[in-house]
C-alpha cells in the first residue's frame, strides 16, 4: 500500500515539473507536425552546380542546350564560387563546375589559360560522365566560333556559320536517339519530412531516467529519507527512476506507433529497459547530485552523438 | 544617536515596511523580533542601504546566509569586503579584538570545508575588520550549536563594549535578553515591546498576540 | 563609485576563485574536443555516400573492313575517355551472335553492333546506322550510359557539322583543292582537340580541400566551439557561486544584477581562454598549422561565448537548469551555424535565419584563429 502511495506521489512530483511537461509536449508536437505536414515531392535527379564568373551569350546558350537535350543531370546555377564549393562539399550536388571569365573565348582559340575547375568529393562517381555532357554542350554552343577559328576564311565567316547552324539542326549529321525510355522514373519521389521522433524519444528516455535519479539524490541530500532503512531507500530509488521514465516511455511509444507502426515501438521498450538498468547501476557509482549535475550533460551529449551518428551510419 | 527615518518597502502590492522610523543610541543593541515573513531581513537590508553611501556612518552587515565564496579561504573572502591587503588582514585577525574569533587557526581551510560556526565567524570577521560603527546582524544564531552561539554572543558583547551599535534580527530569546531594546515588527510597523515585557509577557506570547 | 569599486573587487575575487577550476577546465575541454571531433569526422565521412550507379557492361562488335584503322583509332579514343572509364566496361565480341548470347544471358546491359565502313560513312555523310541493343533500359545505370552515348554522339555530330560546313563554304567560294584539304584537316584536329582533350581545358579539384576552410577544418572548429560552451558545465558552480548572502550584501552597496553579470562575464573570459589555448596547441600540431595571431583573433568569439553562457546562468535558478539550457542552446547554435550538417544541407528556412544566429560566425572565427584566414 505504501509503495502505491509513493508511486502516486512520485508521479505527481514528476508531472509537476515544467521541464518534464515540456519534454512530453515536445514529443507530441513533433508527432502532430509529422502527421499534419503534407507529403512533399522531390526530384531524385543528379544535381550539378555551375558558376559562371561572367555571364555571356555562351553561358546562356549553354543552359538552353541543357534544356533542349533533356539531360539526365540537373545543371543549376549558383551565385558565387564559395557557394559552389559549399554545395559540393556538403554532398548536396554530385559535382560542381567553376567557369572562369574568358573561358569560352580561350576555349574557342584552343588556349588553356583559364580552364574550368571541376570540384568533386571522394564520393563523386559520375563526375567524369557529367563532364562529357557539359563539354558536349559547350562544344555545341561554341562550334560556330571554333569553326571560324579553325579556318581562316574571314571574308566568308558569315556563310560558314550559317552552314554550321544548318548542319547542326539537320538530319544529315550523326545523331543518336535516346535509348532510355523505360519505366525508371527519376523525376519525382514523394516523401514525408523525416522527423526523428524515434531518436528523440530515446534521448528523452535517457534524460528522464537520469532526472529521476537526480531527484532521488537531491531528496536524499536534503535528509528527507534519513529515517528509512536501506531496503526502503533502494525501493525509493527504483520508484523515482521508474516514475520519471514511465510517462515519457508511454508517450514515446504511442508517438512511434502513430508515425511508423510497430517497427520501432518494441525496440523503444527494450531500450527503456536497458536505460533503467543502466541508471540503477550508475547510481552505485554516482552518489551525489552535484556529480550527476556535471555528468548528466556529458551523458546527454554522448547519447545525442551516438544516436544520431547511428542513424547516419 | 542613529536616526532611521521613513523606511518603506513593498513587493508588488504587498507593503512589507510601512514608513518605519526609530532612533538608536550609540553603544546599544536593538533587537528586531517578528514571525517568519514579517520583513526583518528586509528591514536590515534597507537600513544597510540607507547608510551605505554615508560618510558619517560605517555600517557592517552580516546577512542570514553567509556571504562567502565556498572555494576560497577566509582571507580571500574577507578581502572581498575590505580594502586591506592580505598581510594587514592577517595582522588584524591575529590581534585583539578579532584574535578572539580564532580565525587564524583555520586560515588554510577553504570555506566549503568549514562548519556552520566557523563560517559565521568568518562572515562576522569580514565585517568587523572594517571597524563599523553600526553592526547589522540577520539571524546570527541560525543553524549554530550552543558553543558557537555562545561565541557569537561574546563577540557581540565585545563589540558593544567598544562603543559599537548593533541591530539584530532574530528568533532567539538569548539575543533579546542581551539587547537594550527589542522591537516587534508586525504588519510593516515597529512596536516597542518594553511595556509588554514589563507586564511579564514572554516573547513567545508577544509574537502570538 | 561605490558600486564600481565593489564590482571590481568582485571581479578580482572571481579571478582568484577561477584558480580552483583550471585543471577541471583543461581536462574536460580536451575530453569534449576529442568526442566532438570524432563525431564531426564521422559525419563528414558519412556525407559522401556511395555513388548511384555501378559500372555498366557494354559489348561491342567491330567488323573487319577497310575501316579497321579508323575503327581501332575510334575505339582507343572511346576507351581512354574518362566518362567511359567511370561508367562502362567495354567487352569486345568476335561475332555478332556472341554478342546476342551475352545480352540474352544478362552478362551485358548494352550491345553495340558497328556496321561496316562506319567511320568512312561519317566522313562522307552516308552515316550508316549504328545498332544499339539493350537488355533493360529502366535502371539508373542505363540512363547514365545513355547520357554518355548521347554526349559522344554530339561530339561526333559537331565535328561532322564542322567538316561539312567547311567543305561546303570553301567549295562555294572556289578555294583550291589543297586549301580545302588543309581546312578539312584543321577542322578535324580542332574539333578532336576540343572534344577529346578536355583535360587541357579543365582542372579537377577536391571540394573537401577547397574553399576558405576544408570540411574537416570546419568540423574541428565546430567541435572546439561546442567544447568551449560545454566548459560551462564545469564552471557553473563558479558562475552561480555568488550566493544569496553575497548578493544581499552587494545590493546594499548598490551593486545589483547588472554589476554581478559584468563581473561574471569578464571573469568567464579567461576561463574560456584557458580552455581554448591547449586545444589550439593540440589542433595546430595535429593539422600542422601555425597561426600565432589566432590567439588574439579568437577573442571576439570567446567574448560571444562568454556572453551567452553568462546570460543563461543569470536567468536560470540552479546548476541543473543552467546546464540543460546550455546543452540545448549549444546544439541549436551548432546546428544552425553548420557545425553538425554543412549549411548547404540545412532547410532553406534555417539557412535564412543562420545569419542572425552566432553559430556560423563563431565557427569561422575559431577556424580562422587555428588554421589562418
Amino acid at each position: 500500500m505504501i509503495t502505491l502511495n509513493r508511486l502516486n506521489v512520485f508521479f505527481k512530483r514528476i508531472l509537476y515539473r515544467k521541464t518534464y511537461i515540456c519534454m512530453l509536449a515536445f514529443l507530441i508536437i513533433l508527432t502532430t507536425t509529422y502527421k499534419l505536414l503534407p507529403a512533399k515531392k522531390q526530384t531524385a535527379d543528379i544535381k550539378v552546380a555551375i558558376y559562371n564568373e561572367e555571364i555571356s551569350q555562351y553561358s546562356e546558350d549553354m543552359y538552353t542546350c541543357f534544356d533542349e537535350i533533356n539531360t539526365l543531370y540537373n545543371f543549376y546555377p549558383v551565385d558565387s564560387k564559395n557557394e559552389l564549393i559549399d554545395v559540393v562539399q556538403s554532398g548536396k550536388v554530385e559535382c560542381g563546375f567553376f567557369i572562369p571569365a574568358d573561358f569560352y573565348i580561350n576555349y574557342i582559340s584552343g588556349s588553356n589559360d583559364t580552364p574550368i575547375v571541376m570540384y568533386n568529393t571522394p564520393a563523386s562517381t559520375l563526375s567524369s560522365a557529367i563532364c562529357e555532357t557539359l563539354f558536349s554542350c559547350i562544344l555545341k554552343v561554341c562550334s560556330p566560333d571554333i569553326l571560324t577559328y579553325a579556318i581562316d576564311a574571314t571574308a566568308h565567316n558569315q556563310y560558314l556559320m550559317e552552314k554550321m547552324e544548318e548542319y547542326i539542326n539537320s538530319d544529315e549529321i550523326f545523331t543518336l536517339e535516346s535509348l532510355a525510355d523505360g519505366e525508371f522514373s527519376f523525376h519525382e519521389e514523394t516523401y514525408h519530412i523525416n522527423i526523428p521522433v524515434y531518436e528523440i524519444s530515446i534521448i528523452l528516455i535517457i534524460f528522464a531516467s537520469l532526472l529521476g535519479l537526480l531527484i532521488y539524490l537531491q531528496d536524499k541530500e536534503k535528509g528527507i529519507f534519513t529515517a528509512l532503512s536501506r531496503k526502503e531507500l533502494h525501493a525509493i530509488k527504483l520508484v523515482s527512476i521508474f516514475t520519471a521514465l514511465f510517462p515519457i516511455l508511454v508517450v514515446g511509444f504511442v508517438c512511434n506507433i502513430i508515425i511508423s507502426g510497430l517497427s520501432h515501438s518494441f525496440s523503444l521498450l527494450l531500450i527503456s529497459l536497458v536505460t533503467f538498468i543502466a541508471t540503477i547501476i550508475s547510481s552505485l557509482i554516482i552518489r551525489k547530485s552535484t556529480h550527476l549535475n556535471k555528468v548528466l550533460p556529458l551523458v546527454m551529449l554522448i547519447s545525442i552523438i551516438v544516436i544520431f551518428l547511428g542513424t547516419l551510419i | 544617536m542613529f536616526n532611521i527615518n521613513n523606511i518603506s518597502k513593498n513587493y508588488g502590492k504587498k507593503q512589507i515596511l510601512n514608513e518605519i522610523s526609530f532612533q538608536i543610541e550609540e553603544g546599544t543593541a536593538v533587537g528586531i523580533l517578528g514571525v517568519n515573513g514579517s520583513g526583518k531581513s528586509t528591514l536590515l537590508s534597507c537600513i544597510a542601504t540607507y547608510y551605505s553611501g554615508s560618510k558619517d556612518v560605517n555600517v557592517g552587515y552580516v546577512p542570514q546566509e553567509n556571504p562567502l565564496f565556498d572555494e576560497l579561504k577566509p582571507v580571500d573572502n574577507i578581502k572581498m569586503w575590505s580594502p586591506l591587503s592580505k598581510r594587514d588582514i592577517i595582522e588584524q585577525l591575529s590581534n585583539p579584538p578579532l584574535s578572539d574569533m580564532g580565525i587564524t587557526e583555520f586560515l588554510d581551510t577553504p570555506v566549503k570545508a568549514m562548519s556552520g560556526g566557523m563560517k559565521k565567524r568568518v562572515s562576522l570577521a569580514s565585517v568587523l575588520i572594517n571597524q563599523p560603527s553600526l553592526l547589522l546582524l540577520d539571524e546570527p544564531f541560525a543553524a549554530l550549536d550552543l558553543p558557537a552561539k555562545e561565541d557569537i554572543l561574546q563577540y557581540m558583547k565585545a563589540f558593544l563594549a567598544s562603543k559599537g551599535t548593533i541591530i539584530v534580527a532574530s528568533h532567539d530569546e538569548d539575543i533579546f535578553n542581551f539587547c537594550n531594546k527589542v522591537y516587534l515588527l508586525k504588519n510593516g510597523n515597529l512596536i516597542d515591546t518594553d511595556d509588554l515585557r514589563q507586564k511579564g509577557i514572554s516573547y513567545v506570547d508577544i509574537l502570538r498576540s | 563609485m561605490n558600486n564600481i569599486k565593489t564590482t571590481f573587487r568582485l571581479l578580482l575575487t572571481n579571478m582568484k576563485r577561477l584558480k580552483h577550476y583550471i585543471l577541471q577546465i583543461i581536462i574536460s575541454v580536451m575530453v569534449l574536443l576529442s568526442i566532438c571531433s570524432l563525431a564531426g569526422y564521422c559525419i563528414s565521412k558519412k556525407l559522401y555516400e556511395e555513388g548511384t550507379a555501378a559500372i555498366v557492361k557494354v559489348a561491342y562488335y567491330l567488323p573487319e573492313d577497310e575501316d579497321e584503322k579508323f575503327n581501332n583509332f575510334g575505339l582507343r579514343i572511346i576507351k581512354e575517355l574518362d566518362g567511359t572509364k567511370e561508367v562502362a566496361e567495354l567487352i569486345e565480341v568476335e561475332t555478332i551472335e556472341e554478342g546476342y548470347e551475352l545480352l540474352e544471358k544478362g552478362e551485358v546491359l548494352y550491345y553495340i553492333i558497328v556496321p561496316e565502313m562506319f567511320f568512312s560513312g561519317i566522313m562522307d555523310s552516308t552515316n550508316p546506322e549504328l545498332t544499339v541493343l539493350f537488355r533493360d533500359n529502366t535502371g539508373i545505370g542505363s540512363y547514365i550510359s545513355n547520357e554518355l552515348f548521347l554526349s559522344y554522339a554530339r561530339y561526333l555530330g559537331m565535328a561532322q557539322s564542322g567538316v561539312y560546313s567547311a567543305l561546303d563554304t570553301l567549295r562555294q567560294y572556289d578555294y583550291p583543292a589543297s586549301d580545302i584539304s588543309d581546312a578539312q584537316g584543321n577542322v578535324n584536329m580542332t574539333f578532336l582537340d576540343r572534344s577529346l582533350n578536355k583535360d587541357s581545358y579543365m582542372e579537377k579539384a577536391d571540394a573537401t580541400e577547397a574553399g576558405s576552410f576544408t570540411l574537416i577544418q570546419r568540423y574541428l572548429a565546430a567541435a572546439l566551439m561546442i567544447s568551449l560552451f560545454f566548459v560551462s558545465f564545469v564552471i557553473m558552480p563558479y558562475l552561480q557561486g555568488i550566493n544569496k548572502g553575497i548578493r544581499t550584501k552587494l545590493y546594499t552597496l548598490s551593486t545589483g544584477h547588472f554589476h554581478i553579470f559584468i563581473a561574471n562575464f569578464l571573469s568567464c573570459i579567461p576561463a574560456l581562454y584557458m580552455a581554448f589555448v591547449p586545444c589550439y596547441v593540440v589542433l595546430s600540431i595535429i593539422c600542422k598549422t601555425f597561426n600565432p595571431l589566432g590567439l588574439i583573433t579568437v577573442l571576439p568569439a570567446i567574448l560571444v561565448i562568454s556572453l551567452i553562457i553568462n546570460i543563461i546562468s543569470s536567468i536560470c535558478q540552479n546548476e541543473f537548469t543552467s546546464n540543460m539550457t546550455i546543452l540545448a542552446v549549444t546544439l541549436i547554435i551548432a546546428y544552425i551555424g553548420g557545425g553538425i550538417l554543412p549549411q548547404a544541407m540545412l532547410p532553406s528556412g534555417i539557412q535564412g535565419i543562420s545569419s542572425y544566429i552566432p553559430g556560423n560566425y563563431l565557427i569561422t572565427t575559431i577556424a580562422s584563429a587555428i588554421f589562418g584566414a
